[in-house]
């Protein structure tokens, strides 16, 4: 509970000194925006990181996501936390990424289809390219396209079904489907190679 | 023991997950050249803008030194350029319009050279067509002058005629510094 004091104290602080640089990069200056990259790229790779389950992926995305930010971010308004309207930024730059991507609609019609998964079938990272990971976020990577967004925006990143529907272009059920497989798949992938603990029902 | 794990235990992972991860190589540069490179777009769109008011200048300052030769009267006993009063031409105006000129010159030499020299010849038609405008209206301002070196309107537009020149080439310099490479490789 201490820690969380001090914690607020540094949020304090740290949002002072976000809100300068953002009316400093709103009027052109890259070096308040580049401060405000030092801040939040580290988070904003992470969403690109987990939704699109690929390191080069993540990074040509996060780049554009910063670049899209400097042309856009005279609309933020101040409405919300703005790394919260950043992280909104960014789960619509990866979408579209996503969706320029040549075989995004085979790749979500092969989803839909699918009956059964498999994880080693379907691993979508080597396993190289995944050893720093946390293990929850190597079995988030494997899973499929689909469920593994909807996954992650909202278990991860807190968005509403209501809210991944709108965004995805999908049914609110069929994002609680997702939401679900995505569960089911990563509880039993996660059975096999952890130790389940005494809380464990 | 291949027991399946709880929603709860999932949620309780889902927690844990660290916030923030770290790319492996540096993002930053790649950044800075993409936003540089759309500042310089838009830069160049408001350039072109910027012009438009000079050009505007330019055609009115034209447009009043003709009707000026035209129907002033010292113009009827304009002396013609040719090889016959070629002495007069030598030095054919008063000093201070040459000191005008050689001023203007040496402004104008400064400002190009500090631009590294760039290769007129290769501007956007239009920018081209501005600079051109204000060359002529120049000539006939110096023109008129040959035949009135102490008219103070004349001198104040030869005046006004060169700082429009500089002011364009000011406005030109950002599309000059960023076609550089290209105008090195021709």
């Amino acid at each position: 509970m201490h820690n969380s004091y001090v914690i607020d104290a540094k949020d304090l602080f740290a949002s002072s000194d976000e809100q300068e640089w953002i009316t400093q990069a709103k009027n052109g200056s890259q070096t308040a925006f580049h401060q405000l990259y030092e801040m939040h790229h580290r988070r904003v790779y992470a969403l690109c990181w987990r939704m699109l389950a690929d390191k080069e992926s993540a990074e040509d995305v996060c780049q554009e996501v910063f670049v899209v930010l400097w042309q856009k971010i005279h609309n933020f308004r101040g409405e919300s936390k703005f790394s919260t309207w950043l992280h909104s930024v960014a789960s619509n730059v990866v979408l579209s990424y996503l969706r320029k991507q040549k075989n995004w609609l085979q790749r979500i019609f092969s989803i839909e289809d699918q009956v059964k998964h498999t994880l080693p079938e379907e691993t979508a990272v080597p396993l190289d390219d995944t050893s720093d990971l946390e293990v929850l976020d190597k079995h988030i990577a494997q899973l499929p396209e689909r469920a593994r967004i909807v996954f992650v925006l909202f278990a991860v990143e807190g968005y509403r079904h209501e809210e991944i529907a709108k965004m995805l272009n999908i049914a609110v059920g069929s994002s609680k489907s997702q939401f679900h497989r995505a569960k089911a798949l990563l509880k039993e992938s996660l059975s096999g190679e952890l130790f389940l603990g005494e809380g464990d029902e | 023991m291949n027991k399946q794990m709880s929603d709860k235990t999932l949620a309780a992972y889902v927690d844990s997950l660290p916030k923030e991860m770290n790319p492996q190589r540096d993002l930053w540069p790649g950044i800075e050249r993409a936003i540089h490179d759309k500042s310089q777009q838009s830069g160049n769109v408001n350039q072109k803008n910027s012009v438009a008011p000079v050009a505007w200048a330019a055609s009115f300052i034209a447009a009043v030194l003709l009707s000026w030769v035209t129907f002033s009267p010292t113009s009827t006993v304009t002396a013609p350029l040719n090889a016959s009063n070629s002495n007069e031409l030598q030095s054919p105006y008063g000093q201070l319009v040459s000191s005008m000129q050689v001023s203007f010159q040496q402004q104008k030499q400064a400002m190009l050279v500090s631009y590294g020299q760039p290769d007129m010849t290769h501007l956007p038609a239009n920018m081209q067509a501005q600079l051109e405008e204000l060359a002529k209206a120049r000539n006939t301002i110096k023109k008129a002058l040959f035949n009135d070196e102490n008219n103070i309107d004349l001198l104040n537009l030869l005046r006004f005629t060169h700082q429009q020149e500089l002011n364009l080439l000011q406005q030109l310099y950002p599309y000059m510094k960023s076609n550089n490479v290209q105008w090195q490789t021709i």
